[in-house]
């Protein structure tokens, strides 16, 4: 069942990230100010908004995980993780890309950066966390902990500009952070497309847990 | 005009990572499923 859900996602991947690339490049106009290299928003915060909606996910099935005790919980808090980190090292990689040109430099130890940063790091930490630990109930349990208190990080990070000075704009404010319409509508687009792309990849990675626990059942009878 | 190159750059980052997971993920089902498939097909020649 997960396999032929992963398929469809797959197709629906073919025909999507065309048209964001389309959206991106040529619906989008090129920035006044800021040249093309503005552009790499769109990527870079729809890469940021689902990033902070897997952690989500990891946050809420960690807490599943500990009120059920049902694997199936902590399967997807792993999964959902693992993709979040992907996608917050893509924001990681392309925000200094995009600030160089921008500010003169690739980092700065702004806020919103500075917060990021320790997100990522967090999320490292549950993956090793993870590697290290044998015991399958301990590993779920101090991964659930560690998924729903670092999760306290992602709202940082996202109020860091209305909280602390910054020099990192802001889109998510009354009328799109001054966006162009067309802007805020190509935007909208990456942001589904990558939603999608994370839910392919979730389900790819979750079906990698549910074939290595299925083996594992196999083995023991063994 | 170099700021095309910072795009060009930022880009093949992010479908760079993307490619990467996806295909590693990809084989990692793949060869799940073969070795899960065998065992089996051992499992069922065992019990008969």
């Amino acid at each position: 069942m997960l396999s032929k859900v992963s398929r469809v996602f797959d197709i629906l991947l073919i025909i999507a990230v065309p048209i964001g690339l389309y959206f991106a490049f040529v619906y989008a106009p090129v920035e006044a100010r800021m040249g093309i290299v503005q552009k790499i928003f769109y990527f870079h915060v729809a890469s940021a908004w689902v990033g902070f909606f897997a952690f989500f996910i990891t946050f809420l099935m960690s807490i599943c995980f500990l009120v059920s005790r049902k694997f199936l919980f902590d399967d997807i808090a792993e999964a959902s993780a693992e993709v979040g980190l992907l996608f917050t090292t893509i924001v990681l990689l392309t925000g200094p890309i995009w600030a160089k040109p921008t500010w003169g430099a690739y980092w700065t130890w702004d806020p919103r950066l500075t917060t990021t940063l320790i997100l990522w790091f967090i999320y490292v930490g549950y993956i090793l966390l993870r590697q290290y630990v044998a015991d399958v109930n301990q590993r779920a349990k101090f991964s659930a902990a560690l998924g729903i208190i670092g999760f306290i990080d992602v709202p940082i990070v996202f109020l860091s500009i209305r909280l602390w000075r910054t020099i990192h704009p802001n889109v998510v404010q009354k009328g799109g952070g001054g966006l162009h319409p067309d802007m805020l509508t190509s935007l909208f687009v990456c942001l589904g497309i990558f939603t999608i792309l994370y839910i392919a990849l979730l389900i790819k990675r979750l079906l990698v847990s549910s074939l290595e626990r299925r083996i594992s059942i196999i083995e023991e009878k063994k | 005009m170099k700021n095309i190159w910072y795009l060009i750059s930022a880009y093949s980052v992010i479908w760079f990572l993307l490619a990467y997971y996806f295909i590693k993920i990809g084989g990692k089902v793949k060869s799940l499923e073969k070795r899960l498939a065998s065992l089996e097909d051992n499992e069922e020649l065992e019990n008969k």
